[in-house]
């Protein structure tokens, strides 16, 4: 976790910030430029995929440098902040937040009351505050950028509307990662229908923990898709991981790139632009002659999840998946709303043998499991080892055009 | 099933596929109650004005030949549907949109069992499936695109495929 050496490891990021602005890196403000060749801003930071703080399976991290807004001394570097292209948004758990953070400003509504989200994932709902903070990832900086702080405890009473969505991941236990990073395609968690409406179930204002009222929140006060405010590359990232062991392995080494088409590092070279849906984010996948309308590419999602038990479940230790008497190797296509296509090769292991091997084993790139309907076909974490998968932002231009689209 | 219910251009779209369905079938009812309540899985239509918990939006119901489809467009984008057997229980629902609904009312007795399963489940951030003798749920998607369905086989109406509900 972060402790004692995030102090010193802030200390290095702002050396290095400084020496950067010599050269004109480094951008404060909230930049909304986009695409232009930027030099000398170091637009990598590694990705590793480990156990992470609760043993987890398939969870990409990176750690980033929190600051709180226009002080550069009172600052965390938090390690193990996961990876997520299926949301947007920065979210910590309050409980590794060390005291230099205890001053992060609240965001509020016009009347001053805190504004407090119940972020919603596939598996559960996630409770806390909004509030600002300085962000440092590589050489990238943002300004003020509202985040997520959950499990808050001056706001420990969730409303009945938002516990009643599902399981809580209040902690880091349940939540399975000291934070999480946001980067989908979209530029806030909600986007203009927040602004305007208050019955999302996202957004509450909180005159006291306890007494808190749906609410509407302008949209450059939800939290926000970090990488899009920075100064430069903001206008996509690139997950670069290498191929992992089908037998698995106990940590993969990746990349995060930030920007697209911005530095020597990100260009498209020959990766297939796919087009997604700009009001969901998703895309096609045909698989044995079905189209699964409500495709996506998520590196928050810890398997391949498609079909309605294709393969056989598994019984044991990975119950939830499947397990194949035998590795199979499958086909599928990926289809983007222009029409462009890419074809895909994956392939399905017994996931029950995979998981009930080595316990130091976590990265495994042939896990797949059923989603259990006719629409959904998830690629999850799996899809992105031994591949650079692009994610670009909506209304952002790259030189081969303008986004949302994911690429590969 | 499409997710082509969003946030932003919700109602238009909510228009256009009850349009559809008007061509293809009598409805019977179509009416705006906001706050309208509607009965959860396992429960009993009769019960609709009485429950407490809402999930505001326009209510549709179609009848089927061999049941009859409660469908709740809720203003946010996302839709509730639930499948009313003839002797009047609630034996499927469903959900899809932006938002997940509350669960709690949708999912009535059964919330709890599908709470702890996502809690017991040894891989995270993954689709929720439960396939118990008694209670069959899925749920999968992604913020601002979310689906889910469930039915209990036993209340299952004879001749009726729960995993082919529209």
């Amino acid at each position: 976790m972060s402790g004692m050496t995030g102090v010193a490891r802030a200390a290095l990021a702002g050396a290095a910030c400084t020496a950067l602005l010599v050269l004109g890196g480094c951008g404060g403000g909230n930049g909304a430029g986009g695409g232009g060749t930027s030099a000398a801003v170091e637009n990598t930071q590694a990705v590793v995929v480990d156990a992470g703080p609760v043993n987890v399976i398939n969870f990409p991290f990176v750690t980033v440098t929190v600051c709180v807004p226009g002080n550069v001394t009172a600052c965390q570097s938090i390690d193990h902040i996961q990876v997520d292209t299926g949301s947007s948004g920065l979210r910590l758990l309050s409980s590794v937040l060390s005291p230099a953070l205890s001053s992060l400003p609240k965001v509020s509504d016009a009347a001053g009351n805190p504004i407090v989200e119940c972020m919603q994932f596939v598996d559960g709902f996630s409770w806390g505050p909004v509030k600002r903070a300085d962000l440092s990832i590589g050489g990238e900086k943002a300004s003020s950028v509202p985040v997520q702080v959950i499990g808050d405890p001056a706001y420990s009473a969730i409303p009945s509307t938002c516990a009643n969505t599902g399981p809580p991941e209040n902690n880091v236990a349940q939540f399975g990662a000291n934070g999480l990073i946001g980067l989908s395609v979209f530029l806030q968690d909600c986007g203009a229908y927040c602004a305007g409406h208050s019955d999302a179930g996202l957004y509450y204002a909180c005159p006291t923990s306890g007494t808190c009222i749906p609410a509407t929140v302008a949209v450059g006060d939800q939290v926000a898709n970090p990488a899009a405010m920075f100064a430069t590359d903001n206008n996509g990232v690139i997950i670069a991981l290498p191929f992992a062991p089908a037998s698995g392995a106990a940590t993969v080494a990746g990349t995060l790139i930030f920007g697209v088409g911005t530095q020597a590092n990100n260009g498209l070279g020959g990766a297939t632009m796919l087009g997604v849906d700009p009001t969901t984010g998703n895309l096609q996948t045909v698989w044995n002659g079905h189209v699964y309308s409500g495709s996506y590419v998520d590196s928050g999602s810890s398997a391949i999840y498609f079909g309605i038990n294709d393969l056989p479940p598994c019984t044991g230790a990975a119950v939830g998946l499947y397990c194949p008497t035998s590795t199979q190797t499958l086909t599928a296509s990926i289809r983007g709303m222009a029409g462009s296509s890419s074809t895909v090769t994956f392939a399905v292991a017994n996931a029950d043998q995979l998981l009930s091997g080595d316990p130091r084993l976590v990265a495994f790139p042939d896990l797949a499991g059923p989603a259990s309907d006719a629409a959904t076909f998830d690629w999850g974490l799996p899809f992105f080892y031994g591949r650079r998968v692009y994610t670009v932002f909506e209304g952002m231009a790259t030189p081969a055009g303008p986004g949302p689209y994911v690429a590969f | 099933m499409a997710r082509i219910l969003t946030t932003g251009a919700s109602m238009q779209s909510l228009k256009s596929r009850r349009g559809s369905f008007t061509s293809r079938a009598p409805i019977i009812a179509l009416v705006a109650i906001p706050g309208l309540a509607m009965a959860s899985l396992g429960g009993d239509v009769a019960s609709v004005q009485a429950d407490g918990v809402h999930l505001r939006g326009a209510l549709a119901v179609r009848e089927m030949p061999q049941y009859s489809r409660h469908e709740i467009a809720q203003a946010n984008g996302t839709l509730v549907r639930q499948y009313v057997s003839p002797s009047g229980q609630v034996f499927a629902v469903s959900w899809q949109g932006p938002v997940v609904p509350e669960l709690k009312q949708v999912l009535g007795a059964y919330f709890d069992q599908y709470v702890g399963a996502a809690k017991a489940a040894r891989i995270r951030r993954a689709p929720i499936v439960i396939q118990d003798a008694s209670l069959v749920v899925v749920a999968a998607g992604h913020p601002r695109a979310f689906s889910g369905r469930a039915y209990v086989p036993s209340l299952v109406p004879p001749g009726v495929d729960p995993e082919a509900l529209q």
